[in-house]
């Protein structure tokens, strides 16, 4: 009667993780994915849900609304584009169209507006719920977990910010007579755009969600964010307005904080254009303000990856 | 009268809701960045009034500070118990709904109040004072802008969140795009926008000078007082109504 039953025994003496708890039920013998793959699931999910895919049509109405909206002007040129094109070549007058390098200066606003809802969606319910454990003891470790999500909102931004400018280049093409010319023409002016929406998604995303993983409560988060954003616009502004009576100097180096700001700068750097003085007042140049971007990416992705090392989970 | 009594229970619950420890820390510290600008611009020698209403006042308190406590302080009066459940003890209560209201909106709209009007005064105080007459008219001016943002914000989004999780990110949606991008667009929505309620209120003291002061003081008043008076009957006829979240968030 003591003999032991062989089914139960002989796969936990072998494997060394079930050998205390081993009641007996069947082992799990499939393939195990690995971490790569449980890293490339947490993205797809969270991509998922930031635009509310699996998820009630209230939670799709924020994301498709504001993104819809960013690309609303440069699908509505691209509808237009006959007519523009026409109007163009009876009067001879060039049109007043939307650019590729000023899009985004134009209308960063939902932009802005869609990392502050979408942001703390990503990140605050798991730890509202407190299923951050659950991740934890699997394969995936924490910073594997902040990477996915940042890559989650980042492709999501990287859609959002690519689509209008897919349409403009679109709408361009199909403003010209001669196709394949057209498309020689406007592809070296176009290309840039790409580089420029991953930088953008890139800081963005990074920014949001470092800013949001300080606090389980969407409220809280979503306040954080704007309110970061807004006053480190408005400081260095408000210190420069000063700096320039009081003849303080480095006073301008301040915009290279601004998150928005030094984003536009960094894309007159892309796009090869010249800065626009009615955003960027001081003496740095687009090549600085790429440098800060990039910088500010990094800096905020170490914060991202500190707060979720030290996470009570 | 015996349900007005509840009305500081209620009061005292909801603001222990609304200042966390850290949070309340926070928010002080976003309301001291004024006053801490303002004592830049002093140092500089800058004390005239109209830079600092157009520099500090208008783009920081006005358009960041004033929006961002009383939304969040709005939406989170009845937010919070939503959100944590505790709305079923509330409403349970034998508490008439306009008095669950109005207690709440009181003790939200305090301190907003607190915070922003108390962070101008003090900005006010140290750069605009030393200005003379006018300085203290303008800092009184911008004090009343405060009290007549943080009612009308307060109680819009009190209302709001009663009928949505979101009112918050509405609220801060409402912000960035209706009061900072098309109100720049179209100069029509001075009729239908807070900012411009509270600086046309402002005017009653002091003519603020910024540029974009659309409302006289008579219609700004009465177009904050109806907001305020139509948001709060709201909120209670939905309280009246309110069915308890489900599961599904």
């Amino acid at each position: 009667m003591t003999a032991p039953n062989p089914a139960a025994t002989s796969p936990a003496a072998s494997s060394p993780a079930g050998s205390i708890y081993d009641l007996g039920y069947r082992h799990y013998e499939g393939k195990r994915n690995g971490r790569a793959y449980a890293m490339w699931s947490l993205f797809v999910e969270g991509l998922r849900n930031v635009w509310g895919f699996g998820r009630p049509m209230t939670a799709k109405a924020a994301p498709f609304i504001l993104a819809g909206l960013y690309a609303l002007p440069a699908v509505f040129q691209l509808a237009f584009s006959s007519v523009i094109a026409q109007r163009v070549a009876t009067t001879g007058q060039a049109a007043n169209l939307l650019d590729y390098h000023s899009y985004f200066e134009d209308f960063y606003y939902l932009v802005t507006f869609f990392i502050v809802a979408q942001a703390p969606e990503l990140v605050c319910r798991d730890q509202r719920y407190q299923v951050l454990p659950l991740y934890f003891t699997r394969s995936m470790g924490r910073i594997e977990y902040a990477l996915s999500r940042l890559g989650s909102l980042a492709t999501a931004l990287f859609v959002l910010l690519l689509v209008p400018y897919v349409a403009l280049f679109v709408g361009d093409v199909l403003m010209k007579p001669d196709t394949f010319a057209a498309i020689g023409d406007e592809l070296p002016k176009a290309l840039p755009s790409i580089p420029a929406a991953a930088l953008i998604a890139v800081c963005l995303a990074a920014l949001s969600l470092a800013i949001s993983s300080f606090s389980p409560r969407r409220a809280y988060s979503a306040i954080g964010i704007v309110a970061y954003v807004l006053l480190m616009e408005a400081i260095p502004a408000a210190i420069y307005s000063i700096g320039q009576s009081g003849g303080w100097a480095w006073s301008d180096k301040l915009f290279l904080l601004t998150p928005i700001t030094s984003l536009i700068g960094a894309l007159s750097w892309l796009f090869g254009q010249p800065l626009d003085p009615e955003f960027v007042s001081g003496s740095l140049t687009a090549g600085a303000y790429l440098a800060a971007s990039i910088a500010s990416a990094g800096v905020f992705i170490a914060v991202l990856m500190y707060r979720y090392r030290r996470m009570p989970a | 009268m015996g349900s007005i009594a509840a009305m500081p229970e209620i009061a005292r619950v909801t603001l222990r809701q609304l200042l966390g420890r850290r949070r309340t820390l926070l928010l002080v510290l976003l309301s001291t960045l004024p006053v801490l600008l303002a004592l830049a611009f002093r140092v500089a020698g800058e004390t005239e009034i109209e830079r600092f209403s157009r520099r500090i006042f208008d783009t920081i308190s006005m358009t960041i500070l004033l929006p961002l406590v009383a939304i969040l302080f709005g939406s989170g009066a009845f937010g919070a118990e939503i959100d944590d459940g505790t709305i079923v003890y509330l409403l349970a209560k034998p508490v008439p709904r306009w008095v669950v209201v109005a207690s709440k909106a009181l003790s939200a709209i305090a301190i907003a109040i607190l915070l922003t009007g108390g962070s101008t005064a003090l900005a006010g105080f140290i750069d605009m004072v030393p200005a003379g007459g006018d300085g203290v008219l303008a800092t009184e001016a911008q004090v009343l802008a405060m009290v007549v943002g943080s009612a009308c914000y307060v109680s819009l989004f009190l209302a709001l969140s009663l009928f949505t999780r979101r009112a918050l990110v509405i609220g801060i949606g409402y912000m960035l795009v209706w009061e900072g991008a098309l109100s720049l667009m179209l100069p029509g929505i001075a009729n239908l926008s807070i900012r411009q309620y509270s600086l046309g209120a402002a005017t009653a003291i002091y003519n603020l000078p910024l540029q974009e002061t659309r409302l006289s003081a008579e219609t700004a008043f009465l177009l904050a007082g109806v907001l305020v008076v139509a948001s709060l009957a709201i909120a209670t006829w939905r309280l009246m109504r309110f069915e308890l979240p489900g599961g599904s968030d």
